[in-house]
Formats: C-alpha cells, sequence, structure tokens
C-alpha cells in the first residue's frame, strides 16, 4: 500500500492530537445558553452560564475560537500540580504519573485557551521541564535496552511514539544478533517451509 | 523503512553477500584462475583468494572440499579488543561498511561462533546510545551537515538506525 514510510513506523502527531482532542473532556463555562446535544461521542449539555458544562476537548476548542465559552483547565495542568510532578520526576526512577497525553493535550489548551489557564507562561516551562526530564528517562531505557523486553510504566503516548520507530528497530537489530546462548539459524530457508518438496538431488516431488 | 538483514529484495543484504572472505582453495581449479586477477588460466591448490560471501560460503559448506576459509580481519580478535576496550571509539565503517550484516553471515558460517557473535552484539548494544544521542541531537538542530568522529564512523545498520532516531525527533519536536 502507498503509505509513506514514516506513517507506517507510528502516528504523526497530528493524528495524536486528533486522538487526543477527540477523547478528552474539559469543563467549559459557555457564555450561551442551549439544550442537550447529540453527537457521536454522546449527549453533552446543556449550556447555562454561568454553569459549567462537560464537552469533548475538541469542541470546547472549537467554542473557544469562536468567542463563545471560557475553558476550565484541568486540575493537573494547575501549577502547584505541575511543581509537584517535576519534583517526582527528578527525585524518582519512575515517569511520574501524569495523564496519557499531556503533552497533546495541555498544548492544544493553552495554544487556544493561553488567557484561561492561570500562570499560562510558568505551566508551559514547567511542562518543557517535566518533558526534559522524561526524555533523559527515555535515554536510560536505551542504555539498559536487551532483547527480552524492558518496562517504560508511566509513559506518555507522544513520547512512546517518538521511540517507537527507533526501539522496534533497534529490538530487531538485537534479536537478529542473538544473545549468546541463541544459536544462529544456518540461513533463512529453514525458516519458511519451502512449499515444494525436494529430493535429495533438488528436484521438485511435489506433483509426483 | 525497515531494517533486514537476509530479505531477498533488499540492497543492503545483497551489498552484504558480496563482501569478501579469505579463502584458500584445496583443490586445483582448471579455467579460474580470473578469479586470482591475474594472467594465470587455472587456479592452484593453496592459492588464497578473496572470494565474495556468497561464493565462499557455497563453496565451503557443500559436501567436497573446495576451500578453507579465514575470519575476514574486520572480525579478528584485534577489533574485538578495541571494541572491549572502547565501542564508540572504533569505526565500524572502516572495518567493514556492512560490519553486522556481514558479521551475522560469517557467524552462520562458523561451528564455533560464540566469541563473533558476543562482540557483534557487545558492539551493538554498547553503540546503541551514542547512535540514539546523535539522532536526537541532529533532530533538534538546523545544521545537518556536522560531523563528528562516531557519526563517520557507523556503518550502514548504525546510519539507518540514526536517521530513523533523527527524523523521528525532528517530527515531535514541536509538540
Amino acid at each position: 500500500m502507498a503509505v509513506p514510510g514514516q506513517k507506517k513506523e507510528s502516528l504523526t502527531p497530528s493524528e495524536l492530537h486528533f486522538i487526543a482532542t477527540s477523547e478528552y473532556v474539559v469543563e467549559i463555562v459557555p457564555n450561551f445558553s442551549m439544550g442537550q446535544i447529540r453527537l457521536l461521542s454522546g449527549i453533552w449539555g446543556p449550556f447555562t452560564p454561568p454553569g459549567k458544562a462537560r464537552v469533548p476537548l475538541w469542541l470546547a476548542l472549537d467554542l473557544k475560537r469562536r468567542k463563545r465559552c471560557s475553558i476550565v483547565a484541568p486540575e493537573w495542568m494547575s501549577v502547584d500540580h505541575l511543581q509537584e510532578r517535576l519534583k517526582d520526576e527528578t527525585t524518582h526512577g519512575e515517569y511520574a504519573d501524569l495523564p496519557f497525553r499531556y503533552l497533546e493535550i495541555s498544548k492544544a489548551i493553552i495554544g487556544v485557551a493561553g488567557e484561561d489557564v492561570d500562570n499560562a507562561a510558568l505551566i508551559r516551562s514547567l511542562l518543557m521541564d517535566i518533558r526534559q526530564a522524561r526524555q533523559t528517562k527515555s535515554r536510560q531505557g536505551v542504555v539498559k535496552m536487551n532483547d527480552a523486553g524492558m518496562a517504560m510504566t508511566g509513559i506518555s503516548q507522544l513520547e512512546i511514539n517518538e521511540l517507537r520507530p527507533f526501539f522496534v528497530q533497534s529490538f530487531g537489530v538485537m534479536r537478529r544478533l542473538g544473545g549468546a546462548h541463541v544459536a544462529a539459524p544456518m540461513s533463512q530457508s529453514t525458516q519458511i517451509p519451502s512449499q515444494f518438496t525436494l529430493d535429495e538431488d533438488g528436484w521438485d516431488v511435489s506433483g509426483v | 523503512m525497515t531494517i533486514d538483514f537476509d530479505s531477498y529484495y533488499s540492497i543492503d543484504s545483497i551489498i552484504a553477500d558480496n563482501q569478501k572472505v579469505p579463502s584458500e582453495f584445496l583443490t586445483n581449479v582448471p579455467g579460474q584462475g580470473w578469479l586470482q586477477g591475474g594472467l594465470e588460466n587455472d587456479i592452484k591448490e593453496g592459492a588464497k583468494i578473496d572470494l565474495p560471501y556468497w561464493l565462499s560460503s557455497t563453496l565451503a559448506l557443500s559436501e567436497y572440499d573446495f576451500l578453507n576459509l579465514s575470519i575476514p580481519p574486520a572480525f579478528s580478535t584485534r577489533v574485538t579488543n578495541a571494541l572491549i576496550a572502547s565501542p564508540s571509539f572504533v569505526k565500524l565503517a572502516n572495518l567493514n561498511h556492512f560490519w553486522y550484516s556481514f558479521g551475522i553471515r560469517i557467524s552462520d558460517l562458523l561451528e564455533d561462533n560464540l566469541k563473533l557473535q558476543q562482540s557483534l552484539r557487545l558492539a551493538f548494544t554498547n553503540r546503541l546510545i551514542d547512535i540514539f544521542d546523535l539522532g536526537q541531537y541532529e533532530g533538534s538542530v538546523d545544521d545537518k551537515g556536522f560531523e563528528t568522529d562516531f557519526k563517520a564512523g557507523m556503518d550502514e545498520l548504525e546510519k539507518q538506525l540514526f536517521h530513523i532516531c533523527a527524523a523521528s525527533a525532528a517530527q515531535h519536536k514541536r509538540l
């Protein structure tokens, strides 16, 4: 199939952005009144200002662009919470506990509704610090890589997507190079059984 | 793009099949003297010729004793020792541009291939982090033309991994 090489390896960041905005649900404060609306993802609303409503992120972003609502940033995007996570990240060996798609979600919200987020600039720099700390951990994963497998508990979608092509190919090479205990196969023909049956002299006798 | 050692259509594996293996003939072969590159018509018993892997492996594994193979210089003990001492400083590309693919082929021919396999594995696992770092760096900077000693010494397989890593890093830089 004529798919570009990079799309075969993993998803693109924009595809991840799309998935995150379809999946994630945020709270908004609408500035219009409307009853419930029925979408493929479910029934959302009603919209009664100044009450809050829960909607999918893509809808929230769209309403925000039309200046029809303000987005309430999720709790984990607060300065306090992120500072704590950054502390976890630098003191513990594991990835800190953050939403699976935290990078995509936070970027979308800050990018479109930066004015609704308190301390947006500080949050952005905290997120960058967290990401850098996590990248250091991913690098440790490469150092410890072997052909048996590896655990990267808590790694996020975007990070795993970035590492995937390199890791998959490296695992492939490692498996072929084999452990010291694994005897290498003599040739590839021993792995794939031939559809023909050959006699000692190499003649095809499957039809006989 | 997938890294492939033995696929029929893989250009890299075809080139790896053509790397030269030092071989010693155990019989006289009339009419094939051109393999030596000289003017002689016949190959004499005891002649030492570098033959491509696809030819030497077939002859060596056949039921007649045509050839004695020796391990190519790129996989000598000296190289293994250098790899143990400092994996990142060995220039694999200077030894052989298809060092890993060729090494696997040689190790498949050997009965006692433990040492060779270990040095292939040792080289790969220890150089991987350098490839990763270099790829991440290349993905994040605008100037792609920089040269380092390690970059110049990567074999073809490592270069492929490097490009995969750099492309992915560049793609995910923004988010």
